[in-house]
């Protein structure tokens, strides 16, 4: 196990030795020029001086390699230059103060989403094909169909207009959380009860359960047992990488409720041209998806032993 | 012998389309006798022992009679009437049931030792440092050596004989009236099988048994009593020597017929310079 580990702490070096190389060429690769784009932001008109000069302070005149070399370097020691709108902040700083908002409406819907998906996708196998199920499968249809955007304003309608329960937008209570939490963590919600369901109706089929009900094992001990923590096996890699899916994919639910996190900051920066911040934004939810994958490995393996036995692979 | 311990009477089995999988099957199991129910693959040997534990699937509509009577009870009582509940306490305690698949029949999550321990704990009240006494005692019975050892192992890091065994081993743990055995020996290689049917004959002597195959030569080995199935029927029914040596049925007959070409092909290519070493045909 501490060996597998190892192994895959040190695969991941190169990992984000590569993702940070690309990070950095796509922004290299985008048609404007970033130094016109700096003047431009802090309203200097980009005469050829002007954008000459401005080069120079961006360090834009030194060769591609270099300047990959320098921004690594910088990155490595938490420094991600300064934003081109506001010249005193730094990027870091702004991710940082972004992130916090972000990580906490990640983290409640992904509590949220396993609780719910966990409950409703068990009693739904158990009930599979009774009434129940049947309602519960509507909601699933049009909790997927459903966009987000859509979907938030409904919960603003009916929570903060109609029912005048809970407010629209803002950050900073629980109350503010709940509408948001609502809102991003339908889909996932969708989709997990679905997944769990048919894992283990699949599972209640196995060879196994058979021998398991030969045994004369409770129903009980058999549904949880056998049959859900073998139906989590897949269910626990399609949850891992939900946690950076939530961090990254919460754009729209952050701008509908004005939730002042990652979301907003990167379409603001991707308006703006802001390229130090796109740049950083990219590299964080890279290393967010790499390290969440290898939580996730590392979970299976110590979930089954087959995995360990083999080193990874069945 | 007093009343038989289990006594199946004209079950029928049909799917909700009306197909008919088993047709009239009645049969008798005395006390401390092996029945051996042959027949080729969908003949509905395993359909039977599902009915007999209560483990049908909801889709089929059963009619009949399985009429069981343990030693302490007074009367005989029918399986087919009990509830889930009192059948799953059965399963496992008063009827044990070994299958066909080891390798795919543990949880391959949990240590084998775990599984036997939660079956102990399932039936018995038992603390779980006396059922791991107990399970490394089965472990060590059995004949498979350091039992403390295989009681840690996954389901995946043992061999089809040793789980086979195991899993034999756990339907003997708790004193079973009736064992049925599905096919114990037919995913084993031909070593393992022998083991496994030594073993099965020792069991023999001290309980009742169903023993499901479809191979002759092991059922000859363990079977008193043989039915013979096909197409959901019962075509023929006798003591061992009856079925094998005056098989009255045209079914039995090609099936044993097919038994000997096979064993005659097989002695003439191995043994064919060794005329001394030839396997007894039946």
């Amino acid at each position: 196990m501490l060996n597998y580990i190892i192994k895959r702490l040190t695969m991941m070096i190169p990992i984000l030795f590569g993702i940070s190389f690309i990070a950095f060429l796509l922004i290299n690769l985008a048609p404007s020029d970033p130094a016109e784009v700096a003047l431009r932001l802090n309203e200097i008109m980009p005469t050829p001086d002007a954008i000459e000069s401005m080069r120079q302070e961006l360090g834009l005149n030194k060769p591609f390699f270099e300047r990959y070399f320098i921004w690594l370097y910088d990155v490595l020691h938490l420094d991600f230059g300064r934003s081109f709108i506001h010249r005193d902040r730094l990027v870091w700083d702004e991710i940082i103060r972004s992130l916090i908002p972000t990580l906490v409406l990640a983290m409640s819907s992904f509590a949220f989403t396993l609780i719910i998906s966990l409950i409703l996708g068990v009693l739904c196998a158990i009930f599979a094909n009774s009434a129940f199920d049947h309602i519960v499968r509507i909601i699933i249809f049009l909790g997927t169909a459903m966009p987000s955007y859509w979907l938030g304003l409904l919960f603003i309608w009916l929570f903060a207009n109609y029912l005048d329960l809970l407010p629209t937008n803002g950050y900073g209570s629980w109350q503010n959380l709940i509408l948001p939490t609502l809102t991003l963590s339908f889909v996932y919600i969708s989709t997990y009860i679905r997944f769990i369901r048919n894992n283990m109706l699949e599972n209640m089929h196995n060879y196994s359960v058979f021998y398991a009900r030969c045994r004369g094992l409770k129903e009980k001990t058999i549904i949880v047992k056998h049959v859900l923590v073998n139906s989590l096996h897949t269910t626990i890699t399609a949850l891992g990488m939900t946690i950076p899916q939530l961090i990254a994919g919460s754009f729209v639910v952050e701008y509908i409720f004005s939730w002042p996190g990652l979301g907003r900051l990167c379409i603001a920066a991707i308006m703006n041209r802001d390229y130090p911040v796109i740049q950083a934004y990219i590299l964080i939810m890279a290393i967010l998806f790499v390290v969440c994958n290898f939580i996730v490995d590392v979970i299976h393996q110590w979930l089954d032993p087959r995995l360990r036995d083999n080193g990874g692979a069945i | 012998m007093s009343s038989p311990l289990l006594a199946v009477k004209q079950l029928t089995i049909t799917l909700d389309n009306g197909n008919k999988l088993l047709d009239d099957i009645s049969f008798t199991v005395n006390h401390h006798q092996c029945l051996g129910i042959v027949g080729e693959s969908g003949s509905g040997k395993s359909l039977t022992c599902k009915a007999i534990i209560g483990l049908l699937e909801s889709y089929f509509s059963v009619t009949g009679q399985i009429l069981f009577k343990p030693q302490n009870a007074n009367l005989a009582f029918d399986l087919l009437k009990q509830n889930k509940k009192t059948l799953n306490q059965m399963r496992g305690s008063v009827i044990s049931i070994i299958l066909q698949h080891p390798m795919s029949a543990f949880d391959p999550l949990y240590c084998i030792g775990k599984q036997v321990v939660e079956t102990l704990q399932a039936h018995l009240i038992i603390n779980k440092n006396d059922a791991i006494a107990k399970t490394i005692a089965m472990i060590e019975n059995i004949g498979l050596e350091k039992p403390k050892e295989i009681y840690k192992k996954y389901p995946h890091q043992l061999s089809g004989g040793m789980l086979q065994r195991i899993m034999i081993g756990m339907a003997l743990m708790l004193e079973p009236e009736l064992i049925i055995a599905d096919e114990p020996t037919t995913a084993l290689d031909s070593i393992s099988q022998f083991h496994i049917l030594k073993m099965l004959e020792k069991i023999k002597s001290k309980t009742t048994m169903i023993f499901i195959s479809h191979d002759l030569g092991v059922i000859h080995h363990i079977a008193d009593e043989i039915i013979v199935m096909n197409k959901g029927k019962i075509v023929e029914s006798g003591s061992r020597d009856q079925i094998f040596y005056h098989p009255k049925h045209e079914y039995t007959r090609y099936l044993i017929n097919t038994r000997k070409q096979l064993l005659n092909k097989f002695n003439a290519v191995t043994y064919a310079n060794h005329p001394n070493l030839i396997l007894e045909t039946n």
